[in-house]
């Protein structure tokens, strides 16, 4: 089972994606989901940036658009940890899932 | 003596106390103290347990009115006031305040946090401050009420006058009581009570940031306008505020560029060991805030839905 998978099985997202430097690095997004994953990538890669000029520390991001959450995890600088949910998914719950599993993310 | 009981409910400033105060033949139990979060910004005093009235319709027959708190966080008396007070009421009278900026956000809203209390009984909604507000019009509320399911009467009450709380008393117990004289009851109010103007005594006095910094976690608060208009601020950190303007202009972006996803309703930036900021929009305006970390989103959510609520559009009663 992947780790998409799992995140699934327990009803955190619909579909996630790495990022590496801006490349996908692994994705389970669906080709019929593909103009949703162009809004997060760039979404969330310009909070990110704008998170960095600003100098501060914010390594987590949620943007709800619609029924929709994109949420956005930089794992390290040029690692970038993306997830389509539903806009009421517990965002707790996807934090504490990514914390503890960090290291198998950025395995992908 | 036949005893019924009808439960009112309704966000905060909707005309609960108002309601039951003016038909009610005793001195009203009501359980006001001063407002300490956005409520503030439209009355002094807001209902933190519940109201109690009681109505004689005749020698035979009284009903007695419970009023519940406005503010989620006395919910707990939404609980007590289904379960044991009101639990045997024979209605639930929802109160909407038609100046909201989205009055059937409300009904939404008290419909599912007494969605099982409804499954036994009637709801009648009465709309308040159509005075002020006309708009939505009775037609809005039944279609609206028909899309969302809702199964209720509506009408456009003033809370100010018994007769019309009268009528809305009536509605629900009409279907049990047939001997009751309304007319003899009617008069009988207006002779006691009267119809003054002066119940509702609205005080706008706090402004969306200062009701902002009153809300639980809540460390800085911008407000922007149309047109990325920034129009208030307390936020004092230069590159939290450009931060936040940055992220404010892209949900614009987003929305127009992105419009087969719908809007923009909030971005929110979290970390570790640092403040929260959030960008909430709704319709041409932005409540930005920084929060403490710990404060969870759904309840961030819930507190700044509720401030915007209150915001631009209520400018003109201040």
């Amino acid at each position: 089972m992947t780790i998409w998978h799992e995140m699934q099985d327990k009803g955190l997202i619909l579909y996630g994606c790495v990022l590496q430097n801006g490349d996908v690095q692994a994705s389970s997004f669906p080709p019929e989901a593909k103009k949703q994953l162009s809004v997060a990538k760039q979404a969330l890669a310009y909070i990110f940036r704008s998170v960095e000029k600003s100098a501060e520390s914010h390594d987590e991001a949620h943007l709800e658009i619609g029924d929709c959450l994109f949420s956005g995890f930089q794992l390290d600088p040029n690692t970038l940890l993306i997830f389509l949910s539903e806009h009421d998914n517990d965002t707790l719950q996807i934090r504490q899932f990514v914390s503890k599993n960090k290291e198998r993310f950025l395995a992908l | 003596m036949k005893d019924y009981k009808i439960l009112f409910t309704g966000s905060v400033c909707s005309g609960k106390t108002t309601a039951i105060r003016s038909v009610s033949d005793i001195e009203t139990l009501d359980t006001d103290a001063q407002a300490s979060d956005v409520t503030v910004r439209r009355k002094k005093n807001t209902t933190i347990v519940m109201d109690y009235g009681v109505l004689d319709l005749n020698t035979e027959t009284r009903v007695h009115l419970y009023g519940t708190p406005g503010q989620e966080r006395f919910r707990f008396m939404w609980d007590m006031l289904t379960s044991e007070f009101a639990h045997d009421a024979i209605g639930m009278v929802l109160l909407v305040d038609n100046t909201r900026k989205d009055p059937f956000r409300d009904i939404r809203f008290y419909a599912k946090a007494f969605g099982d209390y409804l499954r036994k009984r009637r709801l009648i909604i009465a709309v308040t401050h159509s005075d002020v507000e006309p708009n939505p019009d009775y037609n809005r509320y039944l279609s609206e009420l028909k899309d969302l399911g809702v199964m209720s009467t509506v009408m456009f009450v003033d809370a100010r006058d018994p007769r019309a709380i009268l009528g809305v008393i009536e509605e629900l117990i009409s279907a049990v009581e047939r001997d009751i004289d309304w007319d003899q009851v009617r008069d009988r109010l207006l002779d006691i009570n009267g119809f003054s103007l002066d119940f509702y005594k609205p005080l706008y006095e706090e402004t969306l940031l200062d009701a902002a910094m009153n809300k639980r976690g809540v460390l800085g608060a911008m407000h922007i306008g149309e047109g990325q208009d920034l129009l208030c601020s307390n936020i004092d950190d230069a590159s939290i505020k450009s931060l936040l303007l940055n992220i404010n202009r892209l949900t614009d972006a987003i929305s127009e560029k992105a419009s087969f996803l719908g809007a923009v309703n909030n971005v929110v930036i979290a970390g570790p060991k640092v403040d929260t900021l959030s960008v909430f929009n709704d319709q041409n305006q932005s409540l930005c805030l920084k929060s403490d970390k710990d404060i969870s989103l759904p309840v961030l959510k819930q507190q700044a839905g509720d401030l915007l609520q209150w915001s631009i559009d209520n400018d003109y009663l201040a």
